[in-house]
This record gives C-alpha cells, sequence and structure tokens, in this order.
C-alpha cells in the first residue's frame, strides 16, 4: 500500500488505521500533515522522546477558539471555559499541583469501596444479559463499567450518569479533529455549557453538604492548595470525567471483544488469571483508546532528523507508535507474554494518564468476571465502532448467552 | 440545486474576503500564499456549509496543494453524496 497524496490521517476510520499506521511507520514516520497544521510522528522512539521533552508542552487552543469566537461571531464561551480549565491543569506552573491532588483523590481506589462495588457491578450487567439472553458488550458493559467507576470516584448521583455519559461523548470529539467544523464547533460548546454547569450544581450541593467522595475531598484542595474557583473546577471534573469514561469505555470493550473473539486465548486467561495482567497491557497497546495528543513545541526540537520550529504543533500518534514493528515484533499480534518497553497508550512524561492505574484495574477487573461466563459468545452482527479518529471505540458489540452454557456456569 | 457553482461561491467569498476584485483570484495558490490560516479555513468551511447544505472537514481547505485541487475534490464528493462532503 502506498500513501496517498491527500493527507492519511484525516477522517482515518477506527478499522482502517493499522493498514495506515503500518504504511505511514514505513514510509513517512515524521511528517509535516497540513490538515493538522503540525508535525506528525509515528515512531515509538520518536513518540516517547517528545512525550518526555520537557520543552514540548500541551497545545494551547484557547488562542484559536478566542480568534474563531470573534471572527465567526459565535458564542463559544463554555468550550472555552472548558479548554482554558485544560491548559491551567495542562502547563506549568500549576500543573504539578492539579496532578499531585487529582492522584490524591483517586490514589487510594484500592483501598476504598469500589472494588468490591464494581466487580458486583459487573456482575449485576452479566446477569440482566442472561435474562435478556444477549449483552452489548460495548454500551451495556464497557461504558456502563467505566461510568459507575468515575460515578463512584467522584460521588455522582447514579442515576444522572448515562446522560452525563451521553452529554460527554459528545464533548469528547473536541479531541478527533484538529479543525471541527463550525455546526461541529456549536454542537461542542453546548455540550461543554451541559457539563460544566453540572459539575457547578453538584459542588454547590456539596459546598452545603460535604460527603464522603471525591468531589468534597477535591472542593477542600481546591480551596487550599490548588487555589482554583468553582467554576475552574466544575471544568476540572468535566475533562476528568470524559477522560475516564470515554476512554475506559473503549479499553473494555476492544478487551470484551478481543477475548470472546479468541478461544485459545480465552481458555488460556481461564485456566491461567496470571496472565490477565499481560493481557491488559496488550489490550491497552492494541486499543490505545487515545489514539493521539497535540503538542507544541516550546523551543527549535531535532526529532528523527527532522527540525522543528518553536512554536510549530506536533502530534503524537500513540497508536501508531503502540505498533512500531522495531519495537514490538509482530505488532498486530496479541501476545499476553510480549515482554518490551511499556506501550504509550497512557502517554508517558510529565502528562502520563493520572487514571492508568484505575483504568488497567478496571480492564483486568471487567476481564475477570467476563472469564466467568463460558456460554457467552460473539453475536454474528458485526460489531459498530464510533466513527471517530482519535478517541475512537467500539460503539456496538453484541454477546448472546447459550442457554446449555447457561446452566453450567449456574450450576 | 444552488444557483451559484462551488468554483464561482469559492471565488466570492476569497475576492470578498481579501478585497481585491474575483478576477485576481487564482486557484493555483494555497490559503497560505493568500495569508489565510486555520481559522480562516473554519469560518469558511462554516460558510460553505450554511449555503450548500452539507458538512465539510475544514481541514479539506489546508490539506491540498491548490484551491483548484480543493475544489475538484470536493466537487467530486458533492457529486457522489450529496449531503456530505469530507
Amino acid at each position: 500500500m502506498t500513501v496517498p497524496a491527500s493527507d492519511p490521517l484525516s477522517g482515518l476510520r477506527p478499522n482502517a488505521r493499522t493498514a495506515v499506521y503500518r504504511a505511514l511507520l514505513r514510509e513517512s514516520p515524521v511528517h509535516w500533515s497540513r490538515a493538522h497544521a503540525a508535525w506528525v510522528l509515528m515512531r515509538y522512539g520518536d513518540v516517547s522522546l517528545v512525550l518526555r521533552h520537557p520543552q514540548a508542552l500541551a497545545l494551547k487552543v484557547a488562542p484559536f477558539l478566542e480568534k474563531l469566537s470573534r471572527r465567526g461571531n459565535a458564542d463559544l464561551t463554555s468550550l472555552l471555559a472548558f479548554t482554558s480549565s485544560l491548559s491551567l491543569m495542562m502547563r506549568p506552573p500549576r500543573h504539578d499541583v492539579v496532578r499531585r491532588l487529582f492522584a490524591q483523590v483517586m490514589g487510594n481506589f484500592r483501598r476504598s469501596k469500589l472494588p468490591g462495588l464494581l466487580e458486583a457491578r459487573a456482575d449485576t450487567l452479566l446477569l440482566a444479559g442472561t435474562k435478556d439472553g444477549s449483552i452489548d458488550l460495548a454500551r451495556g458493559y464497557g461504558r456502563e463499567l467505566a461510568l459507575f467507576t468515575i460515578g463512584t470516584i467522584l460521588g455522582i448521583p447514579a442515576q444522572d450518569l448515562s446522560n452525563l455519559g451521553d452529554i460527554g461523548g459528545g464533548l469528547i470529539a473536541i479531541f478527533d479533529r484538529m479543525l471541527p467544523s463550525m455546526s461541529r464547533m456549536a454542537e461542542l460548546n453546548r455540550a461543554a455549557a451541559m457539563l460544566i454547569e453540572y459539575f457547578e450544581r453538584l459542588i454547590a450541593d456539596r459546598r452545603r453538604m460535604p460527603q464522603d467522595d471525591g468531589l468534597s475531598a477535591m472542593l477542600s484542595l481546591a480551596t487550599g492548595e490548588l487555589a482554583c474557583s468553582d467554576q475552574e473546577l466544575a471544568g476540572f471534573c468535566s475533562f476528568f470525567f470524559i477522560a475516564a469514561e470515554e476512554t475506559t469505555a473503549a479499553a473494555l470493550a476492544a478487551a470484551a471483544f478481543a477475548l470472546l473473539d479468541d478461544g485459545d486465548l480465552r481458555a488460556r486467561l481461564t485456566r491461567d488469571h496470571t496472565k490477565i495482567a499481560g493481557f491488559a497491557r496488550e489490550i491497552l497497546r492494541l486499543s490505545s483508546p487515545v489514539q493521539y495528543v497535540a503538542r507544541e513545541a516550546g523551543i527549535d526540537l531535532d526529532i528523527g532528523g527532522q527540525a522543528i520550529r518553536a512554536g510549530q504543533g506536533i502530534v503524537l500518534m500513540l497508536g501508531a507508535a503502540n505498533r512500531d514493528p522495531d519495537v514490538f515484533p509482530e505488532p498486530d499480534t496479541l501476545d499476553v507474554d510480549r515482554a518490551g518497553p511499556e506501550p504509550l497508550a497512557f502517554a508517558a512524561g510529565p502528562y502520563r494518564c493520572i487514571g492508568a492505574q484505575l483504568a488497567t484495574f478496571e480492564i483486568e477487573l471487567a476481564t475477570t468476571r467476563l472469564l466467568e461466563w463460558p456460554n457467552l459468545f460473539l453475536s454474528p452482527e458485526a460489531p459498530v465502532w464510533e466513527e471517530r479518529m482519535n478517541i475512537a471505540g467500539l460503539r456496538r458489540l453484541t454477546a448472546c448467552f447459550s442457554r446449555e452454557g447457561l446452566r453450567d456456569a449456574r450450576d | 440545486m444552488p444557483e451559484i457553482s462551488l468554483r464561482d461561491w469559492v471565488r466570492d467569498y476569497l475576492a470578498q474576503l481579501l478585497r481585491i476584485a474575483p478576477g485576481e483570484i487564482s486557484f493555483e495558490r494555497t490559503l497560505g500564499d493568500y495569508g489565510l490560516d486555520s481559522v480562516d479555513a473554519v469560518l469558511m468551511a462554516g460558510e460553505m456549509e450554511q449555503h450548500f447544505g452539507i458538512e465539510i472537514d475544514p481541514a479539506s481547505f489546508i490539506q491540498y496543494d491548490t484551491f483548484e485541487d480543493m475544489i475538484s475534490a470536493l466537487e467530486g464528493a458533492l457529486h457522489r453524496h450529496p449531503t456530505a462532503v469530507p
């Protein structure tokens, strides 16, 4: 396959990306993309280097949105509030403080009530599936568990989660295209407004009556070390929510798909649960729920023999780096015993995903619970993917329970 | 069908934006040649969306070598999928 003349990464479909990445890794691992107005890096080594480089800064989106809002005469206020809380979070000097505080809120999840609750939730969903005879492992299992997890950590009322997840699913498209259309911008702005308003109300509730949850913990931190307003905190929570929900849902669905699609692998994991950790690592590598992240060169850089000037954009293709054959031999094969360096699914360096441990734990747990249902099989119906380029997981993955197996599982 | 062709629309839009005569617009040049940036691309795509009732990826304005290439691609796509131009 040759690299097509127009930008191969523009509008890339999730089920077409492996072949495109393979070609670009071979033929143009460092290239300028006009569609993204940025350098695109494909190789593990280059991506890893930039992720860890102190002068590769988080991208500033606000100036672009401000200009667009002014000249296009469009109301992008909420989108601006959302992205400015992002850059407040992502750029020095407050970056380290915000990370430390978020880490505190999430850090002790293993000792919290979450693992037990999540396991019960997984079993409830699967058991309900047996009554219907089938279950959608993308929306009805992966997404449900991801929502339940972040909802439990922050203290979001259970009845609000599904609606909030839908709004978040709309807003996540901001990480998708470098240049959303004006009509898309207006949709994103509405989604940002709804999410931020929701968290502002929840924060006001907790101010009146603190509870034993992450949001209340964050509130006391916000007035202390973090020194941010409730509105800014609502922006953080909105990001935190969509980052935890959509990406983990994608990974959980990918895990379910891989497991049910390969009988030998499933049998092996059933026999030997110690391999589940290696499985989760491979799922993260192969599915790369965040396919790329964008940075901005703070100084002139030399990457892979290419001079990148200060101020230029850099797109780091995590999904491609995770399939770099020089680092991961036979990169498209799922190998639970694979050695080698850490995949870049959670990025690396100063902006590495704060929720990495939590997400990995969710994948392991969701996989372990699925292994308890040997009578669950993929339906012949083809899986449906989200039509997004960046955070693009399965939208629908139907699996069916067979009657004989159901009896076995209950015995 | 819209009365004005995509080609003429682009020519008129650029002429108005750049305050030059439509006849001076060269489709052999790029957005960057005229000093236009990504904000201009999004705004122009937005105007086109409204006028032609289709969805356009603003990145397509930037990724082609010239306006000529971009217009050909959009015309082709408009022909194939009257409601969605990639």
